[in-house]
């Protein structure tokens, strides 16, 4: 009875896995100006304002003194460059896409830090909040399409029509086509966002449900390391998403862009 | 300068071939004496030790210097490890101290 009621207790207090997401205040300042304006740091903010730091720091100290022959440090981050400038190149074009480069690079480094940020226990995982990956999607994609209407005019519209359509279809066509490419604005967030939440879901509810487990007594305390250990190999996938979402945000986001530059 | 012309004058004037008596003479001698100017002014020997001033560069000079290590990736995750306890303990576990579940 008594551990029927524990168990009652942990899903009133502690059950919800969406608690982690919570966003809290942590300084605010209420003012009667502006109709009575409430100014905030919340631990969202906090832990993107670490990711900066973190980025910062990493930046400044791992240049090796600019020596021409690097170490460690310093190789980690020409092959990080090496390889967003080989997605750059590969998903934009050779020659046109490289003045996009800067862009792309801070946007991986971003999305990855703070992606790591995340898996570290008791921190805050900021790109798990749709506020963040939606700001960042619907942006870019609005970004896209200006650069298309810069670059083309009218002509940008062209991206509706799939090469060789037949007549008859195009009207279908061009609104099918158009739905999908505002599909864009919701997906590319969407993907990120819902990774790295259900991701940190899945492994507080397994927490959850072990530490019931292994709390219960000495045998099933024994029991629980097999459950613990699909966590440890779980946060081990999570690392891995954290690294893979980063980077397809990334090639989406230079697919993007090409479709704007070159239309299809 | 057309193609015609030029082959018109390469058949002309004849090509520059090196001689010993062409490096000799007194105009790449004193292009050499730059050169050698510019080399002897040169630095020599290994660079000197710069000394870490300041609590970023001695960070920076014992774990992304000479020997770089992974300590500094530990480091980051402790601190956040830290900062997060501090505001999860603050926010929710103080409040469960005397109600474990």
């Amino acid at each position: 009875m008594n551990t029927l009621f524990n168990t009652v207790n942990f899903w009133r207090y502690n059950s919800s896995p969406l608690t982690q997401f919570e966003i809290k205040d942590l300084i605010s300042i209420d003012t009667p100006i502006l109709g009575n304006l409430h100014i905030s740091i919340t631990n969202i903010g906090f832990y993107l304002t670490m990711g900066a730091f973190f980025l910062l720091i990493i930046n400044l100290l791992s240049t090796n003194y600019n020596k021409l022959i690097g170490n460690s440090w310093s190789i980690s981050q020409e092959s990080l460059y090496a390889t967003l400038h080989s997605i750059v190149v590969n998903q934009i074009n050779p020659k046109n896409g490289q003045i996009y480069f800067p862009f792309i690079y801070a946007l991986f480094i971003f999305i990855l830090i703070n992606n790591l940020i995340g898996m570290v226990p008791y921190s805050f995982a900021s790109t798990s909040h749709f506020v963040l990956t939606f700001a960042l999607s619907f942006t870019i994609v609005l970004g896209a399409t200006i650069l298309g209407f810069q670059k083309h005019g009218l002509e940008f519209f062209s991206l509706l029509v799939p090469a060789g359509c037949p007549l008859g279809l195009l009207p279908l066509l061009v609104l099918i086509e158009f739905i999908s490419y505002l599909a864009r604005n919701i997906s590319l967030g969407l993907r990120l966002a819902a990774n790295i939440l259900s991701g940190h879901m899945l492994l507080h509810i397994l927490a959850g449900f072990t530490y019931n487990i292994m709390t219960s007594g000495i045998i099933f305390f024994f029991l629980g390391l097999i459950p613990l250990a699909f966590i440890i190999a779980f946060s081990g996938l999570e690392l891995g998403i954290a690294f893979i979402q980063a980077q397809v945000f990334v090639v989406l986001t230079s697919g993007y862009i090409k479709d704007a530059l070159d239309l299809h | 300068m057309s193609f015609v012309t030029r082959r018109a004058l390469s058949t002309l004037i004849p090509p520059k071939v090196a001689s010993p008596k062409a490096i000799g003479a007194n105009p790449d001698a004193v292009r050499m004496q730059r050169v050698v100017n510019f080399y002897s002014k040169l630095p020599r020997g290994s660079a000197p030790e710069v000394k870490p001033t300041g609590l970023l560069g001695r960070y920076q000079a014992k774990y992304f210097g000479k020997n770089p290590s992974a300590a500094p990736i530990v480091h980051a995750i402790l601190l956040v490890l830290i900062t997060g306890y501090a505001q999860n303990y603050y926010f929710h576990l103080r409040h469960h101290k005397n109600n474990a579940h």
